[in-house]
């Protein structure tokens, strides 16, 4: 395939005449030929092609003014601005061609449209103790001076003497052009939004500004701090959280987790008011945790993994260790009655002939093989059945897959145990009193976290195999249970 | 043209300074006229000698003085009513010497009291400066923030009566600052020869009871140093106008200079001809030190060497960091024999308290567009040492400081807002007309110029 091709199919119509073109050129015409470094078939495709233009870097002089054309001539002109009311002539230098009269700047003279009232409106409307007659006058008279400045009438507020705040002002302007417009409008209200002014909200609001500013650099490196904090927290609890949930997978229980959940709201949120986010997460842990208590699976895990629930066996299918196993109600392929070989297990059969012993499930990261071959050493049980029928295989298989799972609790109890333990040792921080053993505890938790697969593997675990837990009925008397006996 | 909002009417931009009068065209971008706010005033007791040159006086001493100019002289001008004769100076920073010269500025404090001084300076600037006809030309004046309404009503005489300009127009010298950087919004930094002063402006006005200024600036900084000088280190401060000649001497020898017989010279000029020796000093030498005061790290800061106009000369170490450390932390360094030194407050604590007292919506913005001018601030170190202390004195909120690098922006930051502002095509509208002055009278600058 090459450029002409290319173009051919998109019907783009050939640099030469497509057929002749071609014709021609091995005809003898003389074809361009292949630089070196370039591939054939790139060159197939750009040869022929017209190639970016190169542009000229030759040092040019500077242009010749062009004398010949006809300048324009510039003249020192009055003229008068529309936006102002007197005369006055100023005057610059134009071109003479220009005959606009008026200049354009007179368009930026904005006047800003401030309500006006009459005496007979005031007298119905606007009568207010704290504000005379004359005093609406002038404050009007500045919002119209200024702009709606506010901040400038403020600074130059003087009505004999007396200055008043930004409020105070405002809040007259607001009510005032409120009234008016209102009583204009027919007592209609629309439009009216514009002219609401809470003063409380307002002062409120300036007052917690105020607070915001005025804080110290140790306040602030304090209010930094906290919210990292924070973020690790909600941090931990999300981590926390996923594991129990694999955890309730593997145990294959679809009912509430008793885990605390975090509120959508502060999972999200990060630099939020803290005290806020602590009330609304106390208030939907509550709404969660009901929701969590019905028997459907929680919608974080439906929503995460929605191929899972469709069939059994697609879920069988999956080499994944960590996959769903069937349930009893629905696993059809059991009921069946077929044997849950490693075979059985595979899509593809194997091609040629193989050992029945090389179709058990590879377990794929190496700590787990280790970990694994750990427990069946302690089990007295070889790294390959020695004996490879199918039975035989399908229940080393079994045990591998149930040594995984428990291997996968224990972990988590661990890490459940040492949050624990943790948050026993800040309690008793914060409360100022020593644990008892608080000494201790620095030096256990780095023991646990480096011993992460010691020899007592079994032995400490051995009360909860997958079997027996997969017989209880509540996954969270189980857990609770769990919990319960490792204390 | 209109793309960029500019429409020339030729106006004249004039800023009156207590240390340098700026003046020149708008739309330039420096002033064509730089000149010391100094004036002499020469009185005579008899009007002898009414005939006699302006020029002859200082015959004998424009010789060695090279910072004389050709211009001092036809600048001389004898006022009818009584028989002073005004010397501006053009150019140089000292003006010559002459016999019984007392020197007056016409600022003080930032509002003007020697309206004869102002206008010698506005005659200079005018006839002698730029020679023009200040009938045919717009003229933008600027004026304090706490200008009072007498004052800017006798400028709109002045200009309208006196020199029948067209079209007048004064503005607040803050404003004109916080334009030459492009902010309408801007808390305006400036501490100049006469005053330092912390002035908040919002979409162009000036918020009058926010602003704070003191005294303590370039002049008083100055004066201080040159008593520290005399007294605390022992330097005989000898002026230029008394050396004819030197000769060069070690480090810390005793000079060797063959000085002028200057008779009849007023204390005044010779105080003010030694606080230029002090001025060069603090240009030359003096530093800011860049963070939080600390002697230990300031005693290891290099030192640097100055030369007297006599040719005595000398190292300076730490004094040279504690000299404009008083700007920063008067209380503790001002010396104790200062006037009621402890009204001085550092610049970072004015700005704080200028800042504090503004509404609290426009707090951050104000501290978000801090501009820093006036020839103090050139002071190395300034804005870095600036910037430091208010990050730390408001660490809630960001602050920006923006200081023109070039001198000659940040000494003349307000006449180049005033170029900028009265070259424009929409500020047509706000000049104040001759006819609007004869209609209203003058108390119509207090209604447009606000």
């Amino acid at each position: 395939m090459n450029t002409e091709d290319a173009r051919d199919i998109l019907e783009l119509g050939g640099i030469t005449p497509a057929r002749d073109g071609r014709r021609a050129r091995r005809s003898g015409a003389p074809r361009e030929k292949k630089p070196d470094g370039v591939n054939r078939e790139l060159f197939n495709l750009i040869g022929g092609l017209a190639t970016l233009p190169l542009t000229e870097t030759r040092a040019k002089l500077k242009e010749r003014p062009n004398f010949s054309a006809k300048h324009s001539r510039w003249v020192w002109k009055g003229f008068t601005n529309s936006a102002r009311d007197d005369d006055l002539v100023l005057y610059h230098w134009i071109n003479e061609a220009d005959e606009s009269t008026d200049r354009s700047f007179a368009g930026f003279n904005n006047v800003v449209d401030v309500v006006e009232y009459n005496e007979d409106e005031y007298a119905r409307l606007l009568i207010d103790r704290d504000w005379s007659k004359d005093e609406t006058d002038y404050l009007f008279d500045m919002c119209k001076r200024f702009d709606l400045r506010f901040i400038v009438i403020a600074d130059r507020y003087d009505f004999e003497g007396k200055s008043r705040d930004i409020e105070e002002i405002k809040d007259r302007y607001y009510t005032v052009s409120r009234r008016i417009l209102k009583l204009r409008a027919g007592g209609l209200s629309e439009g009216l939004e514009a002219y609401a002014f809470d003063r409380d909200r307002e002062e409120e609001r300036k007052r917690i500004l105020d607070r915001l500013f005025s804080r110290t650099q140790a306040q602030i490196k304090e209010e930094e701090a906290l919210l990292v904090e924070m973020r690790r927290i909600q941090q931990q609890q999300r981590r926390l959280q996923r594991d129990h949930e694999h955890v309730m997978r593997l145990l294959n229980i679809r009912e509430a987790p008793t885990m605390p959940q975090l509120p959508a709201g502060s999972r999200a949120g990060g630099a939020g008011g803290s005290s806020k986010a602590h009330a609304s997460s106390n208030g939907s842990r509550s709404a969660t945790a009901t929701d969590m208590e019905t028997p459907r699976p929680s919608a974080s895990i439906k929503k995460k993994k929605p191929p899972r629930k469709e069939s059994n066996a697609a879920a069988l299918d999956r080499p994944d260790i960590k996959g769903e196993p069937p349930t009893p109600g629905s696993a059809s392929a059991l009921a069946d009655g077929m044997p849950s070989t490693p075979l059985a297990r595979k899509d593809k059969l194997p091609v040629g002939v193989c050992l029945r012993s090389s179709r058990i499930q590879p377990i794929r990261a190496q700590t787990t093989v280790n970990k694994v071959l750990g427990c069946f050493r302690e089990l007295s049980i070889g790294p390959r059945p020695v004996m490879a029928t199918e039975r035989v295989c399908a229940n080393y298989d079994q045990l591998q897959q149930s040594v995984l799972k428990m291997l996968d609790r224990k972990k988590y109890a661990d890490r459940l145990e040492q949050e624990l333990r943790t948050l026993k040792h800040r309690r008793s921080e914060l409360s100022g009193k020593p644990l008892p053993d608080g000494a201790a505890i620095g030096a256990a938790l780095s023991s646990t976290s480096a011993s992460g697969g010691g020899s007592g593997l079994l032995g400490d675990a051995a009360f909860s195999t997958p079997s027996h837990s997969r017989k209880r009925s509540g996954g969270s008397s189980a857990t609770a249970s769990h919990k319960r006996s490792r204390r | 043209m209109a793309t960029f909002g500019g429409d020339e009417v030729s106006a004249l931009v004039l800023d009156v300074g207590a240390g340098w009068t700026k003046a020149g065209y708008a739309g330039e971008d420096a002033p064509a006229a730089l000149f010391s706010s100094w004036v002499g005033a020469v009185t005579d007791e008899a009007s002898e000698e009414a005939s006699a040159t302006a020029a002859a006086p200082a015959a004998g001493a424009e010789v060695e003085m090279k910072d004389a100019s050709v211009s001092d002289a036809t600048a001389a001008a004898k006022t009818a009513s009584s028989n002073t004769k005004y010397y501006v100076n053009d150019g140089g920073a000292a003006p010559l010497w002459r016999e019984r010269m007392e020197m007056r500025a016409p600022i003080k404090d930032g509002i003007i009291e020697d309206w004869d001084t102002l206008e010698q300076l506005w005659d200079h600037a005018f006839y002698s400066s730029l020679r023009v006809n200040p009938t045919e030309h717009p003229l933008l004046v600027s004026e304090s923030a706490w200008n009072t309404r007498d004052v800017r009503e006798r400028l709109a005489e002045l200009a309208f009566e006196k020199y029948r300009v067209p079209a007048f127009f004064v503005c607040k010298d803050a404003v004109l600052t916080a334009f030459s950087a492009g902010r309408p919004t801007a808390l305006v930094v400036d501490s100049g020869a006469g005053s330092t002063r912390v002035v908040p402006v919002y979409d162009g006005y000036v918020l009058r009871k926010n602003v704070v200024k003191q005294s303590l600036a370039g002049h008083q900084l100055s004066e201080i140093i040159l008593n520290q000088m005399e007294s605390d280190m022992g330097i005989n401060v000898v002026p230029q106008y008394r050396v004819k000649s030197k000769t060069a001497v070690d480090v810390e020898q005793a000079a060797k200079a063959v000085l002028h017989d200057r008779p009849n010279t007023t204390d005044s000029y010779d105080r003010l001809a030694k606080l230029r020796v002090v001025d060069e000093y603090k240009e030359s030498v003096c530093q800011v030190f860049e963070t939080m005061w600390d002697d230990a790290s300031a005693a290891t800061r290099p030192m640097k060497a100055f030369e007297f106009p006599n040719g005595y000369n000398r190292f300076f170490g730490v004094e040279r960091l504690r000299a404009p450390e008083m700007l920063f932390q008067p209380e503790k360094f001002l010396p104790p024999w200062v006037p009621k030194r402890d009204i001085y407050r550092g610049i970072p604590g004015l700005i704080y308290t200028s800042v504090s007292g503004c509404d609290v919506d426009l707090r951050p913005h104000l501290l978000n567009n801090i501009v820093v001018a006036g020839g103090n601030t050139l002071l190395p170190g300034f804005v870095d040492r600036l910037n430091q202390e208010l990050s730390l004195m408001a660490p809630s909120t960001k602050i920006r400081v923006h200081a023109p690098a070039s001198s000659t922006e940040r000494r003349c930051s307000s006449w180049l807002g005033g170029s900028i502002l009265a070259s424009l095509g929409t500020f047509h509208q706000m000049w104040i007309s001759r006819k609007e002055f004869e209609e209203n009278g003058a108390q119509i600058v207090d209604k447009k110029c606000q």
